[in-house]
């Protein structure tokens, strides 16, 4: 089985289906996880880049994970062989390695309690996705988004080809 | 803020310009041609070469570092308001305990003082010298977070762009 | 350590801008229980720090910007910025919010709200992290606009994420409707509040934070903003506000025939398609956008990509961008108009008195009681896009016509003996719509203790109660029947302490308040609200304890305006709404008559147990207020 991601799925014909930077799903994650509002613990973040461009990133659940290679400690691991890599928070040393190797910045040390932090899909149901209000987070794999971008990319070629 | 010392293994020229500076900077000489051949400082950061990558062996200083759960005197401990893992030379003894713990072997033995040695962040300077030295960005101080937004911002660019089709 | 177990951070910062100290003071749980926060506290402190009759622009007058006990909690649409001082407008109490994310932030950041006392000798900005505050040199700010002073301060900082409330040339230049702006999008727009913060010789906050908000009772928070969201879902004004934004209300002004457009001398406008939420969704809309939290997603974010204009990438427009710049001085251009806005926020000055100004201008102008030399020489007739761009970049720096434009309609009015043409109420103008086909609405506007608003009581009750639910709550089923004036002055009280909850606890009201069913404005607004505020603060409270709260806050800024002189007769609209009808339009002929409006007014101070000669609050309402 593929192995599963939060991803963003925007749709950039429908102004109500492109991010909104509404910043719920990083005001959830933090709450799921901490029972708190901060969004600074959140392990999703919403990147904004100007010019009304503003991209939800989170960690991408890699094939063969830098950070989960990386730790000294063993603190990173996958309990199902599939799914998410997690963090064992007893063992977790609060090294940063993960955070240095990670190629998109998606695993962090939370503000408060210093241990490696990163997306979890909270355990099956994502929470960023149930509340995300433009329905643009959703639990995928790296094959979906592909094939998402294909048809979008199909679609594009079709339209060039209509137009002329 | 929780600025740590971050390595880029892909900017790494193995110059050792981080080395030289921070030996110059344990021995309080800034003139490198003054540096003693014989007695070398312990390295408190290393650059090797490790599985054909760069890899700068440093203190990590780890929030629950194991060193100093190993350190028999108490030598190394963490203070309130200070980011790094503070080495005590005057109670060292030079054991090994600690580079026995260490997950990244980030501590040296120094013979002639019979002490241990290790990164102290260079609290007493704006920037670590090695970070100072680095002339290829390679190395980097800044906080885990800040590391993990730039990153995420650059990631950002790209799955962005990649909609943009002219 | 907060005495507070969530919600409030527990702090209020105290900033000395004259003798450049910072302290900081706990937010007492009187004052949390009495006040709530937001509106309730900057209300409250302008109250007791202040002596009557004060110069808005003196040292003396306190800047104040507060956040609510939800802000920085998932709550929905929890993201309300509270700017408030005395105004130089009106000279009573000024107070202007904006959403975004800036809120949020100062609470994360350790703080439930920031005051400001004396005036810096030198140009100054405050940066406030994790709990500790310090002012630092804005020399080289001064005299950026927004989006500049924005990029130099992340630069300084070294943060892109850091949030920040500044002043544009407008508040540097004690233009009187300056404005503040938050993250170059949010405006606290009205009254004048960025005059103040530019007579401080202030020019931002910044702000970053990495605290825990706590809540008390997270999983009875949860089951609140399950419940709050349950509410909201097939509400229809949040699926058009989603669609449209507030641009969406341009079609209904056209339909009911309620424009103030000319100033005020025409109520439908014959191009309104193509100022419509529908033309500006078609032409310039990028994607919708959201403050922190929120449901709805009510804000636009526009370009413009081709033409004159181009490029402009920008918040908005709102309604109350479209109204003052396109209805008032009758642009029907919505690039020109988008362009306007643009400049707006760029300089810092507030859209929806720029534009009233440039409207009543224009009018005198076509009346021949302002000439063209006074006018530098410009053709300021209804309908010409280069006169308004032309001086909307004149006032931020007071230049030529200019200087007197950024004075607002009621000083233009006087200067020019013509203070019929000034359409305001206590100072500021009357924006929203043309009352005089909906006297209830001309009540609301004119008793607003800021002066004219539409945003301080909620009128439309009467549009969708049931005469028995009218009967019930407000004692005459008449509240139920549009046309009647019997029992409006109640409702129109209620609904100012109301609407006030939403201000204290830092909600928004788009997410708050509308709904096609009465009960449902105090299920959700009072009881599921309190749910929150409980779940969150773990303080005792109920719905109705909030809607006190709300009432107390109201009695204070009343108490604030009496205080500096406003009687019974500030709480009237203009003479122009009595003496000349309606034009055109559905509600053609129609007027305001006096009688009626006496009436409505009598039967509003006694609702509010406030005397009916002088709308000063009896000994007896003021006790069980627990005031002054």
């Amino acid at each position: 089985m593929p192995k599963q991601r939060i991803g963003y799925f925007e749709n950039r014909e429908d102004p109500e289906s492109i991010c909104s930077r509404c910043r719920t799903c990083e005001l959830i994650c933090a709450f799921h996880h901490h029972q708190v509002g901060n969004p600074r613990r959140a392990r999703i973040k919403v990147v904004s880049l100007g010019k009304g461009e503003d991209i939800p990133v989170t960690c991408l659940n890699c094939e063969d994970p830098p950070c989960l290679n990386i730790c000294p400690t063993g603190a990173l691991r996958r309990t199902e062989a599939d799914g998410m890599v997690k963090v064992n928070e007893a063992v977790c040393i609060g090294c940063a390695m993960c955070v240095n190797v990670c190629p998109v910045g998606a695993i962090t040390l939370d503000p408060v309690t210093g241990v490696a932090s990163k997306c979890d899909l909270c355990d099956g149901d994502p929470q960023c996705v149930v509340y995300c209000p433009a329905k643009v987070l959703k639990l995928t794999d790296a094959g979906q988004l592909a094939r998402y971008r294909m048809r979008g990319f199909a679609k594009f070629l079709q339209s060039v080809g209509e137009s002329r | 803020m929780d600025r740590r010392i971050f390595f880029r293994p892909e900017r790494c020229l193995l110059c050792q310009s981080c080395v030289l500076a921070c030996q110059l900077r344990s021995l309080g000489i800034s003139d490198v041609r003054r540096l003693p051949r014989e007695k070398r400082p312990g390295q408190r950061i290393r650059v090797e070469v490790s599985r054909n990558t760069p890899w700068a062996t440093r203190c990590q200083h780890c929030l629950s570092a194991p060193c100093v759960e190993a350190c028999v005197t108490g030598s190394l401990i963490r203070e309130e308001g200070h980011r790094e893992v503070i080495h005590r030379r005057e109670t060292c003894i030079g054991c090994g305990s600690c580079l026995l713990v260490c997950p990244f072997g980030a501590l040296s033995y120094e013979a002639d003082e019979e002490k241990m040695t290790k990164c102290d962040l260079c609290s007493d300077l704006e920037e670590p010298a090695c970070v100072e030295a680095c002339q290829s960005g390679a190395l980097l101080f800044q906080s885990s977070e800040s590391m993990a937004t730039e990153k995420k911002r650059v990631f950002a660019r790209q799955f962005g762009r990649a909609h943009d089709r002219g | 350590m907060s005495i507070f177990a969530g919600g409030y951070a527990g702090q209020i910062l105290y900033v000395n801008l004259s003798d450049r100290s910072v302290t900081k003071k706990s937010l007492t749980r009187q004052l949390a229980l009495k006040y709530i926060g937001g509106r309730g506290f900057s209300s409250r402190i302008l109250w007791e720090e202040l002596p009557p009759h004060l110069d808005p622009f003196s040292p003396e007058n306190v800047l104040i910007l507060a956040a609510g006990p939800l802000s920085g909690t998932p709550a929905p649409s929890a993201s309300r910025l509270m700017v408030a001082a005395k105004s130089p407008m009106t000279g009573g109490i000024g107070d202007a919010s904006s959403g975004g994310y800036f809120a949020p932030e100062l609470k994360y950041a350790g703080f439930d709200a920031i005051v400001f006392k004396g005036r810096s000798p030198e140009p100054v900005y405050l940066w406030v992290e994790d709990g500790k505050a310090e002012l630092r040199s804005a020399k080289r700010l001064w005299g950026r606009k927004i989006h500049e002073t924005s990029e130099l301060l992340k630069e300084e900082i070294g943060d892109e994420d850091i949030h920040i409330c500044a002043i544009g040339p407008g508040g540097e230049n004690r233009v009187r409707y300056a404005c503040v702006v938050t993250d170059e999008e949010g405006v606290n727009g009205r009254t004048g509040v960025g005059a103040v913060m530019g007579s401080k010789n202030l020019k931002a906050v910044a702000v970053r934070g990495s605290m825990d908000v706590r809540i008390a009772d997270p999983k009875r928070f949860k089951e609140g903003i399950d419940a709050y969201r349950e509410t909201l879902s097939g509400e229809v004004w949040t699926e058009v506000l989603r669609r449209l934004g507030t641009p969406n209300l341009v079609e209904h002004r056209q339909r009911l025939g309620i424009w103030g457009a000319k100033n005020f001398q025409r109520a439908t406008i014959d191009e309104w398609r193509n100022i419509s939420g529908e033309a500006f969704r078609e032409k310039f809309l990028l994607k919708v956008m959201g403050c922190m939290g929120c449901v709805v997603r009510c804000r636009r974010y526009s370009a413009i990509k081709e033409g004159p204009f181009a490029p402009i990438y920008t918040k908005g427009p709102e309604y109350d961008t479209i109204n003052p710049l396109g209805a008032k001085p009758y642009i029907t251009d919505p690039a020109v108009i988008l362009r306007a806005h643009h400049l707006c926020d760029e300089y810092g000055i507030d859209e929806q008195t720029a534009g009233s100004s440039i409207a009543m201008a224009m009018e005198l102008y076509e009346r021949g009681i302002l000439k063209k030399d006074q006018v530098d020489g410009v053709e300021l007739v209804f309908g010409n896009g280069e006169a308004l761009l032309h001086f909307i970049e004149k006032i931020p720096y007071r230049q030529g016509f200019g200087d007197l434009l950024a004075e607002g309609t009621k000083i233009m009015g006087e200067r020019l003996n013509a203070p019929y043409y000034a359409i305001h109420v206590k100072g500021l103008e009357v924006d929203a719509s043309d009352p005089r086909s909906l006297p209830t609405r001309a009540l609301t506007y004119a008793v607003a203790t800021r002066g004219s608003c539409h945003l301080r009581g909620f009128p439309y009750i009467d549009e969708f109660i049931k005469p028995e639910e009218a009967q019930a709550f407000f004692g005459t089923a008449a509240v139920s029947d549009l046309k009647a004036l019997e029992g409006k002055g109640k409702m129109v009280a209620w609904s100012e302490n109301w609407i006030t909850v939403a201000n204290l606890l830092g909600l928004c009201v788009f997410a708050w308040y509308r709904s096609r069913s009465f009960p449902m404005l105090i299920k959700r607004g009072l009881e599921i609200a309190n749910e929150l505020y409980t779940a969150a603060t773990g303080l005792p409270m109920t719905g109705q304890g909030l809607y006190e709260c709300g009432e107390r806050v109201y009695n204070v800024e009343k108490l604030f305006n009496l205080r500096e002189g406003f009687g019974r007769e500030s709480d009237y609209p203009p003479d122009r709404f009595f003496q000349e009808a309606m034009p055109d339009g559905p509600g053609k002929g129609s007027k305001l008559r006096r009688e009626d409006y006496d009436l409505l007014l009598d039967e509003y101070y006694e609702a509010r147990g406030w005397d009916k000669k002088t709308g000063v609050p009896t000994p007896e309402k003021l006790k069980a207020l627990g005031l002054p």
